[in-house]
């Protein structure tokens, strides 16, 4: 990057930064930008920082949220005796998609993973069982991704919280093998719902 | 004929910059000097089929050495549609994999595409090295018939990763030992099920065997397979890993499981690593890939592809004509079977001299220039 303004090198180097973006896309970007009106670079910059300003996690199920607790969590349309289990915000849209779910959510942040170094404590596991805790809740579904660390974690949480006499259920078929929740498609994931199995 | 490999295009791979070579349907004999380049050819087809060569795990052996990438592409015809492959691999070992111009994402979707068996020299490391030769040897051959044991084998090897983590952290102290127990299910969940697997596959390819090389030695000699499984059953296989768990926490290793598994091969009753003679070794082996073969033919209901590296000199005369009775069609009720042979003497073919499509490798591509040096000697 020798040879650039100082400005120029200091955007390649935060675009740099996001997850998935090389030296070289970030260099693409950079340039793109550059290249694009300066309402649109405003524009971008702008959206960025509402985003990060209005935005916020929800401080019952950690979804992304404008109010705080979320829509998910005040509706009294939501089924609050069932609570699914995610690993991250995203995969909530995901979920979301197939309206076939009426309950409300719990992010954990993560899977475990020793080798990330990812255990128990650093994920929202304490939060869900204090959740749990304060009553009405029936049905745990752990939607965490079917690779290797989701389903450490989906066995970990059921082996925590069957003790509590509450039912505990995977998502079952349909989820492909390996695959992440964010790339399963909708009508896969409506049927994964409907045939969850107990664990 | 149901699949045929038409055609193959390798750019940077090992000695070859840039070359297409089309094939017959039948048998195909590549001939030339030594380090010319035939080997190359068997082992490009062998890796667009499985995505891995059967010599090396070392990617920059497969890259020519002025280049910083290999690509391959095949074209076959499987049940009358057209079957593209390519694979491009880069230095740092990075794989671009595409199936009828569209790039996939796992391995699983290209292997078992277009099955092929590989009868190399190296196949008596089968008989005579350690396990880790018939682990592969098996998990080749079972990854071409089952996609699902391909994705619980890698599965698996994710898992034991973890695990050797985890049983680190809890010598150092940053997990409770509690811990370990997820770890250990999912250890035996995806480990019994690649055990029940192999059992399954050894059980099948002892019945073949047996009478392949009976057939073989004229019934003087009798062989027989066994797997011999970490663990028979799930409550077992914990057992083991609680007993082992102390000394596997000092370790950091996981210690028990089918990626320590071996098969076992006797000889007229004898443990045959430790009695056999080499030549008996060299029978045994080539009784094994024709077991290999003769299952997925059953798996498949029609034969693989068969790629023969320089065996056919190693075989003595009956030996010779019996394989050459299998691939010219003449043995059993199958028609030729598509075959990739390399030889430095077309001698051994007078048998079958009208029905084979020679292929002479000095004249598409000279070859000098190897990185590596394993390129077996005669
Ligand atoms: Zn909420």
């Amino acid at each position: 990057m020798a040879g650039y303004s100082r400005a120029l090198q200091e955007l390649i180097s935060a675009l740099n930064k996001l997850p998935g973006i090389g030296p070289k896309t970030a260099q693409r970007l950079a340039f793109y930008i550059l290249k694009s009106s300066k309402e649109d670079a405003v524009g971008l910059s702008d959206s960025i920082v509402r985003a990060r300003e209005r935005l916020k996690y929800c401080s019952v199920c950690g979804s992304i949220t404008e109010k705080d607790p979320c829509d998910y969590c005040q509706s009294p349309g939501r089924d609050k005796s069932v609570i699914c289990v995610v690993e991250l915000p995203q995969d909530i849209f995901v979920i979301e998609k197939t309206r076939g779910f009426k309950g409300v959510y719990h992010v954990l942040m993560g899977a475990l993973s020793p080798l990330d170094g990812v255990g128990p404590d650093d994920l929202k596991i304490k939060q869900l069982l204090e959740r749990i805790k304060k009553g009405g809740v029936k049905e745990i579904i752990v939607a965490t991704n079917p690779n290797v660390e989701g389903e450490a974690t989906a066995m970990y949480l059921s082996r925590l919280i069957h003790p509590l006499n509450i039912k505990v259920t995977r998502l079952a078929h349909g989820i492909p093998m390996g695959g992440d929740l964010e790339y399963a498609d909708e009508v896969t994931l409506a049927m994964a719902l409907e045939g969850r199995t107990e664990i | 004929m149901i699949l045929n490999l038409k055609y193959i295009v390798l750019n940077n791979f090992r000695c070859h910059r840039a070359l297409k070579v089309s094939f017959s349907e039948k048998v195909n004999v590549l001939t030339g000097r030594n380090a010319s380049g035939k080997t190359n050819i068997l082992e490009a087809i062998f890796f667009l089929s499985t995505t891995k060569s059967h010599r090396t795990s070392v990617t920059k052996e497969l890259i020519n050495k002025d280049s910083k990438n290999f690509y391959i592409k095949g074209e076959a015809v499987k049940n009358g549609s057209s079957l593209i492959l390519e694979i491009g691999c880069s230095l740092g070992g990075k794989k671009a994999i595409k199936l009828n111009h569209q790039k996939i994402r796992a391995r699983r979707d290209i292997v078992g595409q277009m099955p092929v068996v590989f009868f190399s020299p190296e196949d008596l490391y089968m008989v005579k090295e350690n396990p880790s030769f018939r682990r592969k040897f098996l998990d080749i051959l079972i990854s071409q018939i089952d996609h699902r044991y391909l994705l619980n084998l890698q599965k698996y090897q994710k898992i034991i990763i973890e695990r050797n983590r985890a049983l680190s952290q809890v010598r150092e102290r940053v997990l409770d030992i509690k811990m370990l127990d997820v770890w250990d299910e999912q250890v035996i969940g995806a480990g019994m099920e690649i055990i029940r697997r192999r059992q399954d596959i050894v059980s099948k390819l002892n019945r073949i065997c047996l009478v392949i090389h009976r057939e073989m030695t004229g019934g003087n000699e009798e062989i027989s397979l066994e797997y011999s499984p970490s663990a028979g059953t799930e409550d077992s296989y914990r057992k083991k890993l609680e007993e082992k768990k102390r000394q596997e926490i000092e370790q950091g290793i996981t210690t028990t499981g089918p990626h320590r598994d071996d098969v076992y091969i006797f000889f007229n009753g004898m443990n045959l690593r430790q009695f056999g003679s080499q030549g008996q070794q060299r029978t045994v082996a080539l009784s094994m890939k024709l077991g290999e073969l003769e299952l997925m033919k059953e798996e498949f209901n029609e034969y693989p592809i068969i790629l023969f590296d320089d065996v056919m000199s190693e075989l003595d005369d009956e030996r010779r004509e019996y394989f050459l009775e299998i691939l010219s069609g003449k043995r059993g009720d199958n028609g030729p079977i598509q075959s990739f042979i390399t030889t430095t003497g077309l001698k051994p073919f007078e048998s079958i001299k009208n029905n084979i499509n020679i292929i002479k490798v000095e004249k598409i591509a000279p070859c000098f220039n190897q990185r590596d040096t394993t390129e077996h000697a005669v």
